[in-house]
């Protein structure tokens, strides 16, 4: 078991870095931070189905209780369609916890890691089982 | 037993030639100029690389590749390297929903159809839903093309493998995702071959004397996919990624 957890966090890395070969297609993502991850929770206001990024606003009320707006960028349609989403797998007034690695200037903006549904569905950038296809062979 | 064995080998043997010489002749009603020779292999279909968007597909695409640039163009890339580093992409034109350019196009992010038909290859990247047109009719090139993203090519089959050469292609393109730089001269030569039915490769060879002291070669591979379909992608729907005033490639927040 021991080695299982230390195996993980392997496995994890190098779908990250299979990912942002995906991800750098339309654009450079130097402005993210992958090293970092923080978790947003708030309400959906929009869920942009489009190209050549999906974004979520999410709406995070901060501690003192002023709402903030997170613009949190994602794949493409055409990327994440072809792991399982659809055009409604994020709705407008849905709860969400999503994991983001943050823009490196501090504004409220990141790249999509992945989301938690109150029930405990997650919505991930790749399906589980699908090959990496940004990584070497 | 061997004789009337041999006898039915004999008749399939003739069957088997006439049924070659039939379909030759067939051939040779349906085929024109180059490709009358003999049929070449049909690659219609889908592909989808394999590796990296690299140019050298086996270099993780977190690594940046090594170039024989000249001085000039080694200052320009280690300055781009040196700004990626600290976050800020200076030399990102697709930010802007600017085409990649047949270079960088052919690390094909998303997948590819390819389309043959009788003095034509073509090739259709489902990013940008860029195409190129390979004319396999016998055509030269133009003489002095103007310069487009992915110039004019022409290929000619050589048994099983397609050879492939393109000129007139825009200047100041891109070698890969890192924003690698090439100069204003560009040739691209390409080697396309399969490997069994599912496994296509080429073989691009990049000069660009202006920029680079000498060609650079690299080994794409793509796996046939029957099971996804060409998606549209039209990168002005909603760029958020515009390049500032600077050329930095950023993020719109809030938008709408």
């Amino acid at each position: 078991m021991s080695s299982r957890k230390i195996i993980l966090p392997i496995v994890a890395g190098l779908a990250a870095t299979a990912f942002s070969g995906i991800g750098a297609a339309h654009h450079s993502f130097a402005m993210f931070d992958d090293s970092k991850e923080i978790v947003l929770t708030g309400v959906v206001k929009e869920f942009q189905w489009t190209n050549p990024h999906t974004f979520v606003q999410l709406e995070v009320k901060g501690p003192d209780g002023a709402v903030v707006e997170w613009s949190i960028e994602g794949s493409s349609p055409n990327g994440l369609a072809r792991v399982g989403w659809k055009r409604a797998s994020i709705k407008a007034g849905d709860q969400l916890a999503v994991t983001i690695n943050p823009l490196r200037s501090g504004e409220h903006g990141g790249n999509f890691v992945q989301a938690k549904f109150p029930d405990g569905r997650v919505l991930t950038r790749r399906a589980p089982e699908a090959p990496a296809a940004g990584a070497p062979q | 037993m061997n004789a009337s064995h041999s006898r039915v080998g004999a008749v399939r043997s003739f069957i088997g030639v006439a049924g070659c010489v039939l379909a030759l002749g067939l051939g040779s009603l349906v085929a024109s100029g180059a490709e009358a020779a003999s049929a070449p292999p049909n690659w219609t279909g889908i592909w989808t690389r394999v590796g990296s968007l690299n140019f050298d597909p086996t270099i993780p695409g977190n690594k940046n590749e090594d170039f024989p640039y000249n001085a000039k163009y080694k200052e320009f890339y280690d300055r781009i390297i040196a700004a990626e580093a600290k976050g800020l992409a200076i030399n990102d034109k697709s930010a802007d929903c600017q085409p990649p350019g047949i270079v960088r196009m052919m690390a094909m992010v998303y997948p590819m159809e390819i389309i043959q038909t009788p003095g034509q290859f073509t090739i259709i990247a489902e990013w940008e839903g860029q195409i190129r047109r390979i004319f396999t009719d016998g055509r030269k090139h133009p003489e002095d093309p103007d310069p487009t993203y992915n110039g004019h090519s022409i290929g000619r089959w050589e048994g099983e493998t397609l050879l492939v050469d393109t000129v007139g292609i825009l200047g100041e393109g891109i070698i890969n995702d890192h924003g690698a730089p090439l100069g204003e001269q560009v040739h691209v030569t390409e080697k396309w071959w399969a490997e069994g039915a599912d496994t296509l490769k080429n073989e691009i060879t990049v000069e660009s004397p202006d920029a680079l002291l000498r060609p650079i070669k690299a080994v794409k591979t793509f796996k046939r996919r029957t099971d996804i379909q060409i998606m549209e992608y039209i990168c002005t729907q909603n760029n958020r990624n515009q390049t500032n005033a600077e050329g930095v490639t950023g993020i719109e927040l809030k938008k709408r």
